[in-house]
C-alpha cells in the first residue's frame, strides 16, 4: 500500500530549540494515523511542515508523493485541513466561507456539501465571527471536505469543542473515512477521542518520534500487571519493557509493553518467584500514553 | 485571466465595500470640488472657508483610507505566520499577488488616476500637461500605497501594521529630528536655507519616489512569491536607509534651470552698469548658528542698475565680494540672495515704463531693495571697519520685464485663458470709495512640466517665491490712470490630489481708497465704467554677471560719532532742573566736563530742540577755552550752537580735525573763511557717498567751482537727502548739465517710501518737465496741511514754468482741468496745453 505521507530525518529547528529531530514517519493510505504527544512534543510543527507552512531546517517529507516544499495547487485539491489555530475569514457567512472554496477544488461536490451542512446542523447564514469554537470547527471540516480529499489533517481538532459537538465530529470523521477510504492524520492529547478513531498511532515526544504502531497491536502489546505477595518480599530488576512499577502494601504494580510475546504471562510469573495471584489488564490508549509519557519522563525510553 | 484571481478580487471587493466606498466617496468629493474650479463661488467667505478646509481634509482622509484599506486587503490572506486560512488551501502565492495587484491598480492607482485626469480636463489643462502630469501622479500614488504594502505585506494582521507604523513612523521622525539636529550643528545657516532650493528638493522627492517604488516592489514581490520575510524586512530597512538618505543628501539637481545670458536682441549685458549706492547701506549682526562660530557682521547695501532702461528689473541673486586691504589682508564672502519678494521700486519703474503716460495712483508704498554685500567678523570688522580699502564685487543678476499678457474686460464672468492656466472674473464688488474684484485662477503645477507648468514645486499652492511675478492692473484707458492692486490669497487653492498638482486659488484684488494718498481719488462707478483688468506677467529674460569695483571702501560708513539711543520723556527743556546744574566760579575743567555733561545728558531726553532755548547760553558760559569739552560726547545740538558761538580763530586746527566726524562743523568753518584749507576733506567726505551732508557742506565744495567735483555734486543729487538745497547749490554751477542728474533722482523719490524725500524734491522736477511732480504739485497746494517752506518754494519756481495767464492759485484748477493735454515744451522750458 502507498504511503500518503513519508518523512525521512524530518527536523524543524527554531534558533536553538529543536522543534523536530529526525523525524521518520510513515502513514498508509486509508488509515487513521494518530499522532500523540504531550504539550511542545512537536505535533503542530510537525504538521506545519507537511502542509509547506514551515520549511524543515534538515530531511524532508513527503505528501501525496510530493515533497512538501514543492505542494502544488494540484496537491492542495486533494488536502483537507483543519487546525485549531487556523484563523478563518471570520467576517464570511458559513454559505460564503463555502462559495469562497468551492471554485478552488474541481472535486467539490454540491449535493455531499449540502447533505453535510445539514447533518453538521450549521447555520448557513450565520457569519463565522458568531459562531461557536465548535460551531466554527464544523464549518472548517465541512469546508475541507466536501470535495473528498485524499488526505484530511487534523491538528487538534478537538480543543476546546464539548463533549456533544466532539462526538458528532469523531463521527462524522468516521463515517466519511469508512466511506471514502480517506487517509487522516490527526494530532491530538486528547487521547481518549483519538482511541476511538485511529487505527495507527504515533507517539512523539520532545521532537522525536517515540512509536509507530497500528492501534490494535498496542493495545495486544501493553497490559497492566498485577501481583499479590508478602510485603517483605524483595522486589526482583525487571526487563526494560516493564514500566512504572509501584507497590503498594502487598500489591504490586506495572506495565507491560510485550504481552504480545507467546509465554509472556509465564514469564512474568518466573520473575516473581514469591507472588501468589497474577493479574492481567488490557490498557486503553490513554492508559498507554501515559505509561509512555511517565516512562519517558524516567528516561526509560528503551522501554518502548 | 485566471478565473481564481477574479475569484479572490470579487471576495476583496465584497469584503471591503464599506472602506471602498468611502474611498470612493472621497475621491468624488475631492472631484466635485476641484472640478467645481473657478466657477465656484468666490465671493462668499462661509463657502470659502468650507472649500478651504475641505480641500485641506479631504487629501489627509484619503492617505488614511488607504493606509486602512491596504493592510485590510492585504491581510485577507496574511503572508507571514503559519496560521492563514489560505496556506491549506489550493491557492498559489502568484494568484493571490495578481488578485490584490488587480484590486489595488484598479481601484486604489487607475481610478483616482481617471478620476484626476477628468478633473485636469474639465479644468481645461492641455493635453499635454495632462500626459506629463500622468507619470508624476503614478510616482506619488504607487509610491504611498507601496509603501503601506511593504509594511503590510510584513504584517499578519491590522494590530500588529497599526503597531509597528507607529513605531516605524516615530522612528523616522526621530531620525528627521536627528538629522535636522545634525544639520543645526553641522551645517550652518546655509544649510538650513537653502537645502529647500526648489528643484533639488524636487529632485530629492523624485529621487526618493524612486527607491520607494524599487524596492517596495522587490519586497512585495518577494514576500508574495517567497515568504521569506526576513529577506523582505532586509530589503525593506536597505530601501528605506537608502530612501532616506537620498532625501537628505541628494545633491543632483535634475530640475535645476541652466543660468543663461539673455538673447543678446533683448538684452545685451555688456550695456548693464552695475554700481554701489553706499548712501543706503545697513550692517548688522549676522546671524549665528552656533554660539562657538566667531560673530560676524554682514553689510548690505542698494545696487544701482543704469545702462538698460527704466522697463528692466535687475535682481541680485548672488555677490561674491572680495575686499583688498594695504596690509595684505583679504576678506572675502558670497552671498545667495532671494530678491524676489514684494513689488520694489525697480519692479515700480519697470511698471510705469510698461504704462507709459499713465499715473500709477498707488505708487509710494514699494521699498528700495538692498543686498547683502559683504559679511565679515566682527574682529575684522573692528580691525578694518573705517580702514579704506578695494573692493571687488562680482554680481549675478537676474533681468526680466514685464509685460501685458491680457487685457480682461472688467465685467463679471470675463475669462482669460493662456495653456493650462485658466482666470475668471468672479465678482466686482463695489464698496463705498473703492472696490474689490475677485478672480480665480486655475493653474498646474508638474514636475515634469517644465518652467511654465512648474510654479510652486509642492511648496504650496500660494507659494510663488520662485515663480515669476504677475500682477492684475485696473486700469482706466480714458483717464490715463492705472492701479495696482493687492493679490490676498488668503483662501488658499483647491488641490487635486495630495500634491497640488492643479490647483484653483481665489485671489482678491482690493482696491482701497486709503491707499492711493492725498489726490482724492475714489473708485467710483464712473471710474468702473471706463476700467479694464490687464495681467502684466514678469518675463525673466537671463542672468548677467558683473564686478564692481569701488576704491577707498570702507565697511563702516557712517559720517558721525554713533550717539547713545535715549527714551524721549520730555517735550522741551525742563527750568527747574537747569536751574539745578551750576557751573562753578573759577571751574576747573573736570567741573566743566561735569557742568557739559549734565547738560547735555539732561537734553537727550527732550523731544524739541530750539536754538533759544537756555542750555545754548548755559553752554556758551563754559567760554572758548573749553569749546573742545563741547565736541567730547559726540554731536548734539545744543553744543553745536555753543559752539558755533565761541569758535574763534585759536580754535581753526581743532575743529578742522574734527570735521570729518561732525560734519555740521561745516558752517564754523565756512563762517571763519577755512574753507580753502579743508577743502580736500570736504571732497573727500563727498566722494565717500554719504547720505546725509550739510547743504552748507554742498555750497562749500560747489563753491570751489571745480569741474572735477561735479559728478561727485550730481550723484549727491541723486542719493543724498536734501535734495532741494542740494540742487539750489549746485544748479548755476558753470558748465554743470543736471538733467540726467535730476531724472534719476526724480525717479528715486517718487516711489520712495519717505514722502517727504518726493515732496522735497517736487519743486527741482517741475523744472525739468516732469508732469507727474507737476501733479504732485498740484495735489500740495490744494493741501492745507502742507509744509509751508515747501509751499513757499514752489510758488517761487512755479510763475517760471505755467504758461501766460495762469497764477499759482490758478494753478490747481489748470491742472486738473487740462492734465490730459499738459505737455513740458523744452523750447521755452515752461508747461503749455496741447500740441
Amino acid at each position: 500500500m502507498d504511503n500518503v505521507i513519508e518523512s525521512n530525518g524530518l527536523t524543524k529547528q527554531f534558533g536553538r530549540k529543536v522543534a523536530v529531530n529526525g523525524l521518520d514517519l510513515a502513514v498508509e493510505q486509508g488509515s487513521i494515523f494518530a499522532f500523540l504527544g504531550p504539550n511542545g512534543a512537536g505535533k503542530t510543527t510537525t504538521i506545519k511542515m507537511l502542509m509547506n507552512m514551515h520549511v524543515p531546517t534538515a530531511g524532508r517529507v513527503m505528501v501525496l508523493g510530493k515533497d512538501s516544499r514543492t505542494l502544488s495547487q494540484r496537491e492542495f485539491e486533494q488536502i483537507g485541513y483543519v487546525s485549531e489555530n487556523q484563523k478563518l475569514p471570520e467576517w464570511m457567512t458559513v454559505r460564503q466561507l463555502l462559495n469562497f472554496c468551492r471554485p478552488m477544488y474541481p472535486t467539490w461536490d454540491d449535493d455531499f456539501c449540502a447533505r453535510m451542512l445539514k447533518d453538521f446542523d450549521l447555520p448557513p447564514n450565520a457569519k463565522l465571527r458568531h459562531l461557536s469554537r465548535g460551531m466554527k470547527m464544523k464549518a472548517v471540516l465541512l469546508s475541507s471536505l466536501a470535495y473528498r480529499p485524499r488526505l484530511l489533517v487534523l491538528d487538534e481538532p478537538f480543543s476546546g469543542l464539548d463533549p456533544l459537538v466532539r462526538d458528532e465530529f469523531i463521527q462524522s470523521v468516521q463515517e466519511l473515512t469508512a466511506q471514502e477510504n480517506w487517509t487522516v492524520f490527526v494530532s491530538s492529547h486528547d487521547i481518549d477521542e483519538v482511541e476511538r478513531l485511529a487505527n495507527w498511532v504515533g507517539m512523539i515526544n520532545e521532537g522525536r518520534l517515540k512509536l509507530v504502531e497500528s492501534a490494535g497491536s498496542l493495545q495486544a502489546r501493553f497490559r497492566r500487571v498485577e501481583l499479590e505477595a508478602p510485603p517483605d518480599a524483595p522486589l526482583p530488576p525487571l526487563p526494560p519493557e516493564c514500566m512504572g512499577l509501584e507497590r503498594e502494601g502487598g500489591r504490586i504494580r506495572f506495565v507491560d509493553s510485550a504481552f504480545n510475546q507467546p509465554g509472556r504471562e509465564a514469564f512474568l510469573l518466573s520473575q516473581f518467584p514469591f507472588a501468589r495471584k497474577l493479574d492481567l489488564k488490557p490498557l486503553s490508549l490513554r492508559d498507554i500514553f501515559l505509561a509512555l509519557a511517565r516512562a519517558f519522563r524516567f528516561g526509560k525510553e528503551r522501554a518502548a | 485571466m485566471n478565473s481564481l484571481v477574479m475569484h479572490l478580487f470579487k471576495k476583496d471587493v465584497r469584503h471591503l465595500r464599506g472602506i471602498l466606498l468611502v474611498w470612493v466617496l472621497l475621491i468624488a468629493s475631492q472631484a466635485i470640488l476641484v472640478g467645481s474650479g473657478i466657477s465656484a463661488s468666490a465671493d462668499d467667505m462661509a463657502t470659502m472657508v468650507t472649500f478651504q478646509v475641505l480641500s485641506a481634509v479631504l487629501p489627509v482622509l484619503k492617505i488614511i483610507a488607504a493606509i486602512v484599506l491596504i493592510p485590510l486587503l492585504i491581510h485577507g490572506e496574511p503572508l507571514t505566520g503559519t496560521t492563514a486560512f489560505w496556506l491549506s488551501r489550493p491557492l498559489s502565492r502568484k494568484t493571490i499577488l495578481a488578485a490584490k495587484g488587480l484590486f489595488i491598480g484598479l481601484l486604489l492607482i487607475l481610478f483616482p488616476l481617471l478620476v484626476e485626469v477628468g478633473i485636469f480636463a474639465g479644468n481645461g489643462v492641455l493635453v499635454c500637461h495632462i500626459l506629463l502630469a500622468i507619470p508624476e501622479i503614478l510616482i506619488g500614488d504607487t509610491a504611498l500605497i507601496l509603501q503601506v504594502m511593504v509594511l503590510a505585506v510584513l504584517t499578519r494582521n491590522f494590530a500588529r501594521f497599526a503597531i509597528a507604523g507607529v513605531v516605524i513612523y516615530i522612528a523616522i521622525m526621530m531620525l528627521s529630528v536627528a538629522v535636522y539636529i545634525s544639520r543645526l550643528y553641522f551645517g550652518g545657516m546655509d544649510s538650513m536655507l537653502f537645502a529647500s532650493e526648489p528643484g533639488l528638493v524636487a529632485s530629492r522627492g523624485l529621487v526618493a519616489h524612486l527607491l520607494v517604488l524599487l524596492f517596495g516592489l522587490a519586497v512585495v514581490l518577494n514576500q508574495y512569491l517567497t515568504r521569506k520575510t526576513g529577506r523582505s524586512i532586509i530589503l525593506a530597512v536597505v530601501g528605506f536607509a537608502l530612501q532616506f538618505a537620498c532625501s537628505q543628501l541628494w545633491g543632483i539637481n535634475f530640475f535645476a534651470e541652466e543660468k543663461a545670458a539673455p538673447d543678446a536682441s533683448i538684452v545685451r549685458c555688456e550695456e548693464l552698469e552695475l554700481s554701489l549706492d553706499q548712501s543706503h547701506r545697513s550692517s548688522s549682526d549676522e546671524f549665528q548658528m552656533r554660539r562657538t562660530e566667531s560673530p560676524r557682521k554682514e553689510f548690505s547695501m542698494r545696487i544701482e542698475a543704469e545702462g538698460l532702461g527704466d522697463e528692466y528689473v535687475v535682481r541680485p541673486t548672488e555677490t561674491i565680494a572680495r575686499l583688498d586691504y594695504a596690509d595684505g589682508v583679504v576678506l572675502t564672502s558670497t552671498n545667495r540672495i532671494n530678491n524676489r519678494f514684494g513689488l520694489r521700486d525697480q519692479d515700480m519703474r519697470a511698471l510705469a515704463a510698461l504704462f507709459a503716460g499713465y499715473e500709477v495712483l498707488n505708487r509710494s508704498s514699494y521699498v528700495w531693495q538692498s543686498t547683502k554685500i559683504i559679511s565679515v567678523s566682527t574682529e575684522q570688522y573692528f580691525k578694518y571697519g573705517r580702514m579704506e580699502g578695494t573692493l571687488s564685487l562680482d554680481v549675478e543678476a537676474e533681468i526680466s520685464g514685464y509685460r501685458v499678457a491680457a487685457e480682461i474686460p472688467l465685467q463679471e464672468g470675463a475669462r482669460y485663458s493662456s495653456g493650462s492656466e485658466h482666470l475668471v472674473v468672479s465678482r466686482i464688488m463695489k464698496q463705498s470709495s473703492g472696490c474689490t474684484v475677485i478672480l480665480r485662477e486655475s493653474k498646474v503645477n508638474l514636475l515634469f512640466g517644465g518652467r511654465e507648468a512648474r510654479s510652486c514645486s509642492g511648496s504650496g499652492c500660494s507659494s510663488r517665491n520662485d515663480e515669476a511675478k504677475v500682477f492684475y492692473v485696473l486700469r482706466n484707458q480714458a483717464r490715463g490712470q492705472i492701479y495696482l492692486p493687492q493679490t490676498d490669497r488668503q483662501f488658499g487653492g483647491l488641490c487635486a490630489g495630495g500634491k497640488q498638482r492643479l490647483s484653483v486659488t481665489p485671489l482678491r484684488l482690493v482696491f482701497e481708497p486709503n491707499q492711493i494718498e492725498d489726490s482724492g481719488f475714489i473708485v467710483d462707478d464712473a471710474w468702473l465704467q471706463d476700467a479694464d483688468l490687464v495681467r502684466v506677467e514678469e518675463e525673466p529674460y537671463g542672468y548677467c554677471r558683473k564686478t564692481i569695483e569701488v576704491e577707498g571702501f570702507q565697511l563702516e560708513g557712517r559720517s558721525s560719532r554713533p550717539r547713545r539711543y535715549v527714551e524721549k520723556t520730555r517735550e522741551g527743556p525742563d527750568p527747574e532742573i537747569l536751574a539745578t546744574i551750576v557751573l562753578p566760579e573759577n571751574p576747573t575743567r573736570e567741573d566743566v566736563i561735569d557742568y557739559v555733561k549734565e547738560i547735555l545728558t539732561d537734553s537727550d531726553c527732550q523731544r524739541r530742540y530750539s536754538s533759544r532755548d537756555p542750555q545754548v547760553d548755559m553752554l556758551v558760559a563754559v567760554g572758548p577755552e573749553n569749546l573742545d569739552v563741547l565736541l567730547m560726547d559726540g554731536y548734539q545740538y545744543y553744543a553745536f550752537l555753543a559752539v558755533k558761538q565761541l569758535a574763534g580763530p585759536e580754535h581753526k586746527e581743532l575743529i578742522i580735525a574734527q570735521l570729518p566726524d561732525y560734519h555740521n562743523l561745516i558752517d564754523v568753518v565756512v563762517g571763519q573763511g577755512w574753507v580753502d584749507e579743508v577743502s580736500d576733506t570736504l571732497v573727500a567726505e563727498l566722494k565717500k557717498d554719504p547720505e546725509n551732508l550739510p547743504t552748507a557742506w554742498i555750497k562749500a565744495v560747489a563753491d570751489l567751482k571745480d569741474p572735477a567735483t561735479y559728478d561727485d555734486l550730481k550723484r549727491y543729487l541723486i542719493r543724498g537727502n536734501g535734495r532741494s538745497g542740494t540742487y539750489g547749490a549746485i544748479k548755476d554751477l558753470p558748465g554743470i548739465d543736471l538733467q540726467d542728474a535730476v531724472d534719476q533722482a526724480w525717479r528715486r523719490v517718487r516711489y520712495d517710501a519717505h514722502d517727504y524725500q518726493k515732496r522735497d524734491m517736487v519743486s527741482v522736477a517741475i523744472q525739468y518737465g516732469h508732469l507727474d511732480a507737476l501733479s504732485e504739485a498740484a495735489a500740495m497746494l490744494d493741501d492745507e496741511d502742507q509744509d509751508r517752506y515747501r509751499v513757499r518754494v514752489l510758488r517761487k519756481v512755479l510763475p517760471e514754468l505755467l504758461p501766460e495767464g495762469v497764477s499759482v492759485e490758478d494753478f490747481p484748477d489748470w491742472y486738473r482741468g487740462n492734465k490730459d493735454s499738459i505737455r513740458f515744451d523744452e523750447a521755452t522750458r515752461r508747461y503749455v496745453v496741447g500740441e
